[in-house]
């Protein structure tokens, strides 16, 4: 594998300047989505000063995914006219609007700060922009820099998650939201001094590289204008690969909101795990995040992306049936905790390794004019996968008082989502695979 | 139950973003480990966090200063 800092033909001695809007978006993205996902330790403090019932604070979370998912699409498209200005006010808007939390005296407050100001906001600031601004940086190095700032949203919650919880029993909830809101504001002069909307400004090209195709790794033809090249992502939808990628995303969306919202229930109810066991096993699932995302996007930058896309379906597809199957079949090893624990660490690993190959697979395939907006309508599909998994979920458990039959629904759909992702024709639509020898890339 | 009730159940599990207990799995973990008080594990990942924009911006800084005294043309008193 190539050194990351520097590529045979780089263009100035030194570290590449694409390696701090790296940094940058990785920690823009740790503060905002860390911080987000602290929003659980809230609600108990919360509630109790305010009285109110926990469903309370659970409509303003609803309100905000809501918003969250369904701005994502115009912010996108936002960003895909305005550039990094567009990540950089809305952090700012999304810091002032955290640390105005503390002042909540109301729920309404409450909803419309959180549920729609800060929600919209996050949208213009998210790990979709920040991905597509990193696609302009990096083209042979995409996936690896897209998996790294991914593992920084996963890193977010880890770091973030603790530190609220003990400054919360430390102080008060107040002083708490404060704390996040001036955290991610930290993140705002960082993203102004380093976030610039690509290379060209700098006088640099894509890598760091000096003129002329980089001719390793399948380099070649990166420089060229992708087949489907849009700005318009209406255009990309009359096309069949970004459904290829699209459709296995709803399932992608499905199959870790289940995780997310019943894993534990599950691991409790038809495994008899205890609560804290539960909680344990879900947090080793959360830690593979990161070492999955970064992984799978530094080896889609050696192999067909669209061939690693398909394994991560369908290696967390064998983790669900791996959890599912050995009970029903009566395998005493794997029904127990140690069955439990193998699939958290596979699916773990699995879990947003999806994101850097997606998008960067779209953007190899559609190019960057619109990339904002088609990323963001992917992740419609994936958040509406995610509701209706969720729902549908609950509602089987009611009907058969198990997971199994939704959990097993959702590790059969992964297999289909392996078949879609296989099914994509990189060769012909990617860039990656323009004007170059057949043989560039090792498996296809 | 109407649409909009169900819509906001869904969504509803999602702005609980972390389990509760996985919270406490995580305290309780904390707090076996390292048996530390709050305003110390406060301290530390607040300087964990803060270190990270610290650390780029000085790396930079850094990075600068060297790439001007490589650039730079050796002065009329500078030994060749």
């Amino acid at each position: 594998m190539q050194p990351l800092t520097s590529s045979p033909n780089n263009a100035s001695p030194g570290i590449y300047y694409g390696w701090y809007v790296v940094a940058t978006c990785f920690f823009i993205a740790m503060v905002t989505t860390g911080a987000r996902g602290a929003m659980g330790i809230f609600v108990i403090p919360m509630s109790e000063e305010f009285e109110w019932n926990r469903s309370t604070i659970s409509i303003a979370g609803a309100l905000g995914t809501l918003f969250n998912g369904m701005a994502q699409p115009f912010f996108g498209r936002w960003f895909d006219r305005h550039g990094s200005r567009v990540i950089i006010i809305n952090l700012v808007i999304v810091a002032l609007g955290t640390a105005l939390l503390s002042l909540t005296f109301h729920y309404l407050f409450l909803m419309f700060l959180f549920g729609v100001v800060t929600s919209m906001a996050l949208s213009g600031a998210s790990l979709n922009n920040a991905s597509a601004l990193l696609a302009r940086w990096f083209l042979r190095r995409r996936a690896t820099v897209l998996g790294l700032i991914s593992g920084g949203a996963s890193t977010g919650s880890l770091v973030l998650v603790p530190f609220g919880i003990y400054l919360i029993q430390a102080t008060n909830w107040r002083i708490t939201w404060i704390a996040l809101g001036m955290i991610i504001f930290l993140a705002a002069p960082l993203a102004l001094a380093f976030l610039q909307d690509s290379p060209a400004k700098r006088g640099l090209r894509p890598d760091g590289d000096a003129d002329g195709p980089a001719g390793r790794g399948g380099t070649a033809g990166l420089d060229q204008t992708p087949p489907l090249d849009t700005d318009r992502w209406r255009e990309s939808f009359r096309s069949l690969p970004i459904w290829q990628v699209s459709v296995p995303f709803f399932v992608c969306g499905a199959t870790t909101f289940l995780l997310a919202f019943h894993f534990v229930a599950f691991a409790q109810e038809d495994r008899g795990l205890s609560p804290t066991m539960a909680g344990a096993v879900f947090a080793v699932m959360g830690g593979m995040n990161a070492l999955g995302s970064i992984g799978a996007g530094m080896l889609s930058d050696r192999f067909s992306r669209k061939n690693l896309l398909a394994l991560v379906y369908f290696t967390r597809g064998s983790a669900y049936m791996l959890l599912l199957v050995p009970p029903l079949l009566g395998i005493p090893f794997l029904s127990g905790d140690a069955g439990v624990w193998i699939f958290a660490v596979v699916a773990g690993l699995s879990w947003i390794a999806t994101n850097p190959l997606s998008v960067s697979l779209t953007a190899d395939v559609y190019g960057l004019r619109a990339l904002g907006a088609i990323t963001g309508v992917s992740f419609v599909f994936h958040q509406a996968g995610g509701a209706g998994a969720v729902l549908l979920a609950g509602f089987l458990n009611d009907l058969t008082g198990s997971y199994t039959v939704p959990f097993l629904a959702a590790g059969s759909l992964l297999f289909v989502a392996a078949a879609f992702a296989f099914s994509i024709n990189e060769r012909k639509y990617s860039v990656r695979y323009q004007a170059q020898p057949a043989s560039a890339f090792a498996g296809d | 139950m109407t649409a909009w009730a169900i819509v906001m159940s869904v969504a509803g599990h999602h702005g609980e973003a972390a389990d509760p207990d996985l919270l406490e799995w995580i305290k309780g973990f904390l707090d076996h480990a390292f048996d530390p008080g709050a305003w110390t594990v406060v301290a530390v990942l607040g300087l964990l966090i803060v270190s990270i924009p610290v650390g780029i911006s000085a790396f930079y800084l850094l990075q600068q200063r060297r790439a001007s005294r490589r650039t730079d043309p050796p002065g009329p008193n500078d030994d060749p």
